[in-house]
């Protein structure tokens, strides 16, 4: 049947028929993708009694590229050698002898993406860095997402391991209240990831999360409270856990909550960042758990801006961008040592400002 | 599942008699009789100008996508029909509607979009052993004048991604078989299976096949429905993927 709009026909008639017809929605909890590395790296034996953990929101092997959600660009989409390059320099980045995490919490990894040429960036660093392992949970699958030519999505968050990982769990964050039911269906659908691994004797549990950024209700803070829930009840439970990841929450001990230097979106679909009346909102977890970055060193670091400890900006260096807030954070009820927030600051190499727009922190954990 | 099965087949059996439903005749080389015309709410308006010349358009898309076609019957030799159809369309204004910031942009505003001038030709092959079946062999090519947009920006979505292949390629080649019949008074069937090839695009083939079905609720109204399979290769690898088909079609003369 040649006749050039049968599909109007077909697509139409399914979308009205189909209750998920962009396949976008997960259930309460879920098992978690898993992964393997094509090249297997062995890990230190006997296992070392310290265990290394990194958390990094790569923004989808974007490097710096100036997108249209930074508002400091237009571009949708990457070529397969952009996403490529992009992902060769995290991986050398991880692979550097000084940084050599043995436990990475990645968020905006993409698997299937249009925006970042289907480059499936967990199996890339799998298969690039000494990490052996992975568990995935999407944070926006979309068949197609039918606005702005974004197309094709699948990003998310993932657990990468030296070790194996074992019952990798997808849990569901609430959604978006405000939005539109058809603006919420395509929208980024927010989790948080759990596995476990057992590198030693005993299980360490492990847990990953990427909050909303947009929200202008209170769904930030309520998935910040289920995130604090999950983690408590493994304490509860007599585990350990370490967990951490994007919480797009300032700490709320600064003085700065709004009026960053690198917000100069117009359009409203991504308002400026204001944390103002936020100032509680990691209130508990700081106080049920050991952070990476105390309070007490995150003031301290206050007192010299830039800020050692900032792990975020939208701008870049070539604009004299910099690290003008802290968003991610690791967290346990081990002690934690060695923390390193990973800027070119107070004589440290590392410089991973075009890599992402957001910084690397790693921390060691003595279960 | 088989109480509806069995209830469906009753209906169907139920129907039969002398006076068979008339296949549907989109897929074939019979055209329709000079005078008679029939339109659906998504399949196209057709209309017989002559006993061997059909004129069909997707009328509510001319808006953003105008569109005719011609089909022409050539021979009609015992069982055996032989047609062409060439299909006329413009596609720039609709792929630049879509082009754009925010909701209903499926390609970045940044695209550029060609003029561009589609050309579809198809050669259906007809046998008709019956008048409660048509057997239609077809081969078609879609050739898309200026059509050349950056293939970065396909549609990868299935059906979408073979419909718009043309205008980054600009050709899409496909061939196939239909089976129209009746199954009784106001039953009517129509299967497909077709093969897709696109040059030039990263994911290159589909194969997709449907099964529909025809109810005459009366003399000249029918609902259609159904269900198309197509499983093809795209940028990101290969998909399966159902669709519903619905319509409801009016003829009159």
């Amino acid at each position: 049947m040649p006749i050039p709009l049968r599909f109007i026909l077909i697509i139409v008639s399914s979308l009205l028929a189909s209750c998920d017809p962009m396949n976008a929605d997960f259930p309460a909890q879920q098992a978690a993708v898993t992964y393997t590395a094509n090249t297997y790296t062995s890990p230190p034996i006997p296992a070392p009694t310290s265990i290394k953990v990194m958390t990094w929101n790569i923004k989808f092997g974007g490097g710096r590229i100036d997108f249209f959600h930074d508002c400091y660009g237009d571009r949708i989409l990457m070529q397969r050698s952009e996403v490529i390059s992009n992902m060769a320099k995290l991986a050398t980045y991880i692979n550097d002898a000084a940084v050599q995490p043995d436990i990475i919490f990645l968020q905006e990894a993409d698997i299937l993406s249009k925006h970042s040429a289907y480059v499936d960036q967990v199996q890339y660093l799998l298969d690039n860095t000494e990490m052996n392992y992975a568990v995935y949970a999407s944070q926006w699958r979309v068949d197609l997402v039918p606005s702005d030519g974004i197309g094709k999505s699948d990003s998310g968050n993932a657990i990468l391991s030296r070790w194996p990982l074992s019952n990798g769990v997808r849990h569901a964050l609430p959604l978006i209240g405000t939005m539109p039911a058809y603006e919420r269906y395509f929208y980024l659908r927010r989790n948080y990831l759990t596995a476990e691994v057992t590198p030693g004797a005993n299980p360490l549990y492990l847990l990953n999360t990427h909050t909303t950024a947009y929200a202008e209700d209170d769904t930030r803070k309520r998935q910040l409270d289920q995130i604090l829930a999950a983690a408590t009840a493994h304490v509860d439970a007599g585990n350990t856990i370490v967990f951490g990841g994007d919480l797009n929450t300032i700490p709320g001990i600064e003085a700065q909550r709004t009026g960053f230097n690198d917000q100069i979106c117009t359009d409203i679909r991504f308002p400026p960042s204001d944390y103002t009346g936020e100032e509680n909102w990691m209130g508990g977890f700081y106080a049920a758990f050991n952070p990476a970055v105390t309070p007490a060193e995150y003031a301290t670091a206050a007192t010299t801006p830039p800020n050692i400890h900032h792990t975020h900006t939208v701008d870049n260096a070539a604009r004299g961008g910099f690290w003008n807030r802290k968003l991610d954070y690791l967290f346990s009820n081990a002690v934690l040592s060695g923390t390193e927030t990973h800027q070119i600051q107070g004589g440290k190499v590392w410089d991973p400002m075009a890599l992402s727009d957001h910084a690397p922190i790693t921390t060691t954990v003595t279960p | 599942m088989m109480k509806i099965l069995s209830t469906f087949i009753l209906i169907i059996v139920s129907g039969t008699s002398l006076h068979a439903a008339e296949p549907l005749t989109m897929g074939t080389a019979i055209t329709l009789e000079e005078g008679h015309s029939e339109i659906g709410v998504f399949t196209p308006y057709r209309h017989g100008l002559s006993d061997d010349m059909e004129i069909s358009t997707h009328y509510w898309a001319n808006l953003l996508f105008p569109n005719v076609a011609l089909k022409k019957r050539w021979i009609s030799n015992g069982a055996w029909t032989i047609a062409s159809e060439h299909a006329f369309s413009y596609p720039t204004l609709m792929m630049d509607a879509v082009s754009k910031d925010g909701i209903l942009g499926l390609l970045p505003s940044s695209v550029s979009i060609p003029q561009m001038l589609t050309i579809n030709n198809t050669a259906y092959f007809s046998y008709r052993p019956s008048e409660d079946l048509i057997v239609t062999p077809h081969i078609g090519v879609e050739l898309t004048l200026g059509g050349n947009i950056d293939t970065l920006y396909t549609i990868d979505y299935p059906l979408l991604y073979q419909e718009t292949a043309s205008y980054y390629t600009g050709q899409a080649w496909n061939i196939g078989v239909d089976v129209d019949g009746s199954l009784s008074q106001n039953w009517a069937y129509s299967a497909d299976l077709e093969y897709d090839y696109l040059p030039g695009l990263t994911g290159d083939y589909s194969l997709s096949s449907k099964l529909m079905f025809t109810y005459r609720w009366r003399k000249n109204k029918r609902t259609l429905f159904g269900i198309k399979a197509i499983k093809g290769s795209y940028p990101f690898g290969m998909d399966n993927r159902n669709f519903i088909l619905m319509d409801v079609i009016w003829n009159w003369q």
